[in-house]
């Protein structure tokens, strides 16, 4: 008896709790056609359900949750997908913001590549899908301190390891001839040995970023971060394996994903006109000396950007990105100059124009997106773009110009 | 002879009774900047943005501000809800703004020199939408008529004004102190109109709870309805903040 009483206790405070909610989601539709050969890209149906609300009232309620179910069907490959993408819920308690749960998380400054933001895995089955829709939810837990001067500290733990999804096939480079010593015979190939870390303790990533908030100009941030992790996309290596039959070897390719540490640093200052942001990221990895094949090297990322908006708001965005990798023993390090600019501008408020170009000066290959999209009321538009790559043949977009594609979108959000 | 004076005494009491009582235009744009104004606002605020071929597009967002500094949160349309804009003003003057990508989850800090741009793709700019704030030492002013209690005032920015106009007319209420109707000059050209279409008397102050805003040449206009006002109500410091913007 006293347990029921208790119970119903409980209930009742819980229902006395104020507790508000909204429901609501996108229906997406997705095509493209690759110019080469007329193959369908994409054809694809999306729907979101999203469930969001607050438990208590004032300014900051005790916690707020977040859900989205999706449910996909690709007609390219007759299959229907369904998939919990965010699923958490937030505690406010004081200054600290508990979030436990499925969720993205941003850490950076600059706009497209994010050396900083490596936290969650992509979705690389397309890897010209903007930025946001490829980040995957993954459960996490993350506390956020906000002090009251300025101060943010952001701390990170993934208990469970989750790797992004490939590109496609037809977006995989050309795997590197093998160099074989003299007298080798390759005569098959076994399947993928695909290292991906096991779900237990050592395999726990975790982060912390510091940012402060700056009195300067129109105001700037910083943000210093460290994180230890597993990259989310393989190291491809292979080796040779004995056959029965001497000088007859069968290739074993090997899918390793390193541990690694990063140490970031990241800035954002608005000035009248402008915006200067940049980001720099250094990783160490655990392969300091370039000896093991199975592991990436230690590699420095910075970009450096800015915004500026021109007369009849004309919104730009350039970038320049630069890549270094450490050398494996005996070779040379490698580097890569790159550099992004995005345009848009906006005719009116149902029509925007966009064109988005990568080059890399490295290689002189690169990728040109220009995008027309059009709203035909609240939450309902389309889009249209060209992805264009070009070089040469071995090259980083070169290599891939046949991917040349028209894509289209039609969205609903409601 | 003490007829006429009579009449002489009548006429000036009459004219006495209904002469202006501002002599000049900076007085009445002195008396309107006195009026207290809150020193907080929270408000729900719906906004129609029409075009000239008659397509709508709305927005409904929460609004919140204590002095210079102010947060916005969008609750319509299903596309842009949950993305947010806050401005805060430090202590030297400089403001600084910041949008908030849902999407993303994401804070991006923006150049707060938006003062000749679009207030959120309407017909207003956020230099029509802080006219109120607008330091009116900026301008020169002169009463070019006043009639039935409204003074119709022109009022033209100074050289260095980093204004988007180079004329406005007021038409200001004697006795509210109020802009009742604006007109906007561009190049010596009527380009834009802004009408208030209701205006509310809330906790002693007079609120404009419907504005018009009429862009000529495109034949668009935009309405603004704000409800649900709370002023004067403490407002945590907090809530002009990041943390509060992604929530």
């Amino acid at each position: 008896m006293k347990k029921i009483i208790i119970l119903a206790l409980v209930l009742i405070s819980f229902s006395q709790a104020q507790v508000s909610f909204d429901l609501g989601g996108e229906l997406k539709s997705d095509f493209g056609v690759f110019f080469d050969d007329g193959l369908f890209s994409t054809a694809s149906t999306q729907l979101d359900l999203k469930l969001g609300g607050e438990v208590g009232s004032g300014f900051f309620p005790d916690a707020t949750f977040n859900a989205v179910v999706r449910g996909k069907y690709d007609a390219i490959t007759n299959t229907t997908m369904f998939s919990v993408r965010e699923a958490y819920a937030t505690a406010y308690l004081g200054n600290f913001d508990l979030s436990v749960g499925n969720q993205k998380v941003f850490w950076g400054s600059v706009d497209g590549f994010n050396p900083v933001d490596q936290i969650n895995p992509r979705d690389l089955s397309n890897p010209f899908v903007d930025p946001e829709e490829q980040k995957t939810p993954i459960p996490m837990l993350r506390v956020v301190y906000n002090s009251s001067f300025d101060l943010k500290l952001d701390a990170i733990v993934v208990p469970v390891y989750v790797a992004s999804t490939l590109p496609g096939a037809r977006w995989q480079p050309a795997p590197a001839a093998m160099t074989l010593p003299p007298g080798v015979q390759i005569v098959g190939k076994n399947p993928i040995i695909n290292n991906q870390p096991e779900a237990k303790l050592g395999n726990i990533q975790y982060g912390i970023r510091a940012s402060y908030n700056l009195d300067l100009l129109e105001g700037a941030d910083v943000s210093a971060s460290y994180f230890h992790g597993i990259r989310t996309t393989p190291t491809a290596s292979a080796k040779l394996i004995p056959t029965a039959n001497r000088g007859q070897f069968k290739v074993q390719p090997i899918l390793n994903y390193d541990i690694y540490d990063l140490v970031g640093l990241d800035f954002s200052v608005a000035l009248p006109a402008t915006v200067i942001r940049g980001e720099f990221a250094y990783t160490i990895t655990g392969d300091p000396d370039g000896t093991i094949p199975t592991i990436q090297n230690h590699s420095f990322a910075a970009v450096l950007g800015s915004e500026y908006t021109f007369a009849g708001d004309i919104m730009t965005v350039g970038q320049i990105m630069f890549n270094y990798t450490a050398a494996d023993k005996g070779k040379d390090a490698s580097t890569r100059i790159s550099s992004l600019l995005t345009a848009s501008y906006n005719i009116d408020n149902y029509f925007n124009v966009k064109a988005v170009w990568i080059q890399n000066f490295s290689d002189s290959s690169g990728a040109l997106r220009p995008s027309v999209s059009y709203k035909f009321a609240d939450g309902v538009s389309a889009s249209a773009d060209v992805v264009f790559l070009y070089g040469s043949d071995s090259s980083q977009f070169g290599s891939l110009s046949k991917n040349s594609s028209l894509n289209l979108s039609f969205d609903y959000s409601f | 002879m003490f007829k006429k004076i009579i009449s002489l005494l009548l006429i000036t009491a009459i004219g006495f009774g209904f002469a202006q009582k501002y002599e000049t235009g900076l007085e009445v744009m002195q008396a309107f900047d006195a009026k207290e104004q809150p020193k907080s606002t929270i408000a729900t605020t719906k906004m129609l943005i029409t075009s000239g071929s008659g397509q709508s597009l709305s927005r409904e967002m929460q609004m919140w501000s204590s002095g210079d500094s102010q947060i916005i949160k969008f609750l319509a349309p299903a596309d842009i809800k949950g993305s947010g804009f806050l401005s805060i003003t430090q202590d030297d003057g400089s403001s600084e703004a910041m949008i908030y990508l849902p999407a993303l989850d994401r804070i991006r800090r923006i150049s707060s020199d938006k003062k000749d741009g679009s207030f959120f793709g309407s017909d207003f700019s956020y230099e029509d939408i802080d006219f109120a704030a607008n330091d009116i030492n900026d301008s020169n002013y002169k009463i070019l008529d006043f009639s039935d209690g409204v003074y119709q005032i022109k009022a033209v920015p100074h050289d260095d004004s980093d204004s988007l106009y180079d004329k406005r007319v007021l038409y200001i209420n004697e006795e509210k102190l109020i802009p009742e109707k604006i007109e906007y000059y561009i190049d010596g050209e009527l380009a834009k109109l802004m009408t208030i279409v209701e205006t509310k008397e809330v906790s002693g102050y007079t609120i404009f709870t419907s504005l018009k805003m009429e862009t000529l040449d495109s034949e668009s206009f935009t309405t603004i309805e704000q409800s649900d006002i709370e002023l004067d109500k403490d407002i945590p410091a907090e809530v002009f903040s990041e943390r509060f913007l992604r929530k």
